[in-house]
């Protein structure tokens, strides 16, 4: 907040925003809760979320700034500035379609077929 | 989140016995090359759709971005280079390299989200220069790297550090998963306060 004191105008427009910091500090208590109890796929999805909601957080306080101007009197890099036109994000939205269903495919598959523990046998092999 | 685990993984590397160590390269080998697969397609993402932020963005952040680059080409080839010669010399370099350059990575990251939140001297026509460091002090002319942005590089550091060995506990068992809880229980202290 002393950094940027305007993030906080992100979150006070819209006041159930604040259910993010909620969930950062409820999945902090997680990972200590659920290292504590030696439940690992539950501490490491608590890690998870603490770390995807610290971004999502710093992303909805700089909300619409992508890239915050430091120089007085020049604005900041929004959005509206920034994105592509109408034609470029149509074909973009095809093949980053596309793609993205093969990345996700891929990590559901690769991350199915290595569940699990390392073999320490194999290991020591 | 995930793909965070494979930078910090190395962070235990130190005074690990052999066994273990290749217990840590197990539980990432089968994924670390695919989870780099999202930084291409965040770079992708960006410029298609914001071309002018990622114009802006790594023409003034140049530096660090080849910085970055460097020490993802070192983490590859440490990874999948230790084990084509049994010679201890080779494996033990190869690994101090991997451990080194995953250590450095979540500190860049940060430091990039720093200067990000931060803002920087854009000018009119939304393209920026920052040096790499000036003195380290914040101020009117800071450089990317000052005490502000390195502690947060340091605590995103230490935040994945933590996800590494919760990642290990899930992966590994025995002595393994005991090293990890007692890592946890160092990187997650800092991260908690």
């Amino acid at each position: 907040m002393a950094v940027r004191p305007t993030s906080l105008q992100n979150y006070l427009a819209s006041p159930v925003s604040f259910i993010i910091p909620l969930i950062i500090i409820g999945s902090l208590v997680g990972i200590r809760y659920f290292n504590h109890r030696s439940l690992a796929l539950q501490g490491f999805l608590s890690s998870s979320a603490f770390l995807f909601f610290m971004l999502a957080g710093a992303t909805f306080g700089l909300y619409p700034s992508l890239m915050p101007s430091s120089t007085p009197g020049i604005a900041d890099l929004t959005v509206d500035r920034c994105i592509s036109g109408i034609h470029t994000l149509s074909v973009g939205l095809v093949w980053w379609g596309f793609g993205m269903l093969l990345a996700v495919g891929y990590f559901v598959l690769v991350y199915t077929m290595f569940r699990g523990k390392v073999d320490m046998k194999e290991a020591a092999d | 989140m995930i793909p965070c685990t494979s930078f910090t993984v190395p962070f235990f590397w130190a005074r690990v016995a052999i066994v273990r160590r290749i217990s840590l390269i197990r539980s990432i080998r089968p994924v670390w090359d695919g989870n780099e697969v999202w930084l291409l397609a965040a770079g992708g993402t960006l410029y298609f759709a914001f071309p002018l932020l990622y114009a802006s963005a790594f023409s003034g952040f140049y530096l660090p971005l080849m910085i970055v680059l460097w020490l993802l080409i070192a983490r590859g080839i440490s990874l999948e280079l230790r084990s084509h010669m049994p010679v201890g010399v080779w494996r033990d370099l190869l690994g101090g390299l991997f451990a080194f350059s995953s250590t450095l990575l979540p500190v860049f990251f940060g430091a990039a989200l720093a200067n990000v939140i931060r803002g920087v001297p854009l000018h009119q026509d939304g393209y920026f220069f920052l040096p790499l460091w000036t003195n380290f002090q914040v101020g009117t002319l800071p450089g990317i790297l000052d005490w502000y942005t390195v502690l947060r590089g340091v605590l995103a550091l230490v935040a994945l550090s933590t996800h590494g060995a919760l990642w290990i506990s899930l992966k590994t068992g025995g002595e393994v998963e005991q090293r990890a809880r007692v890592r946890f229980r160092g990187c997650g202290g800092c991260l908690f306060c």
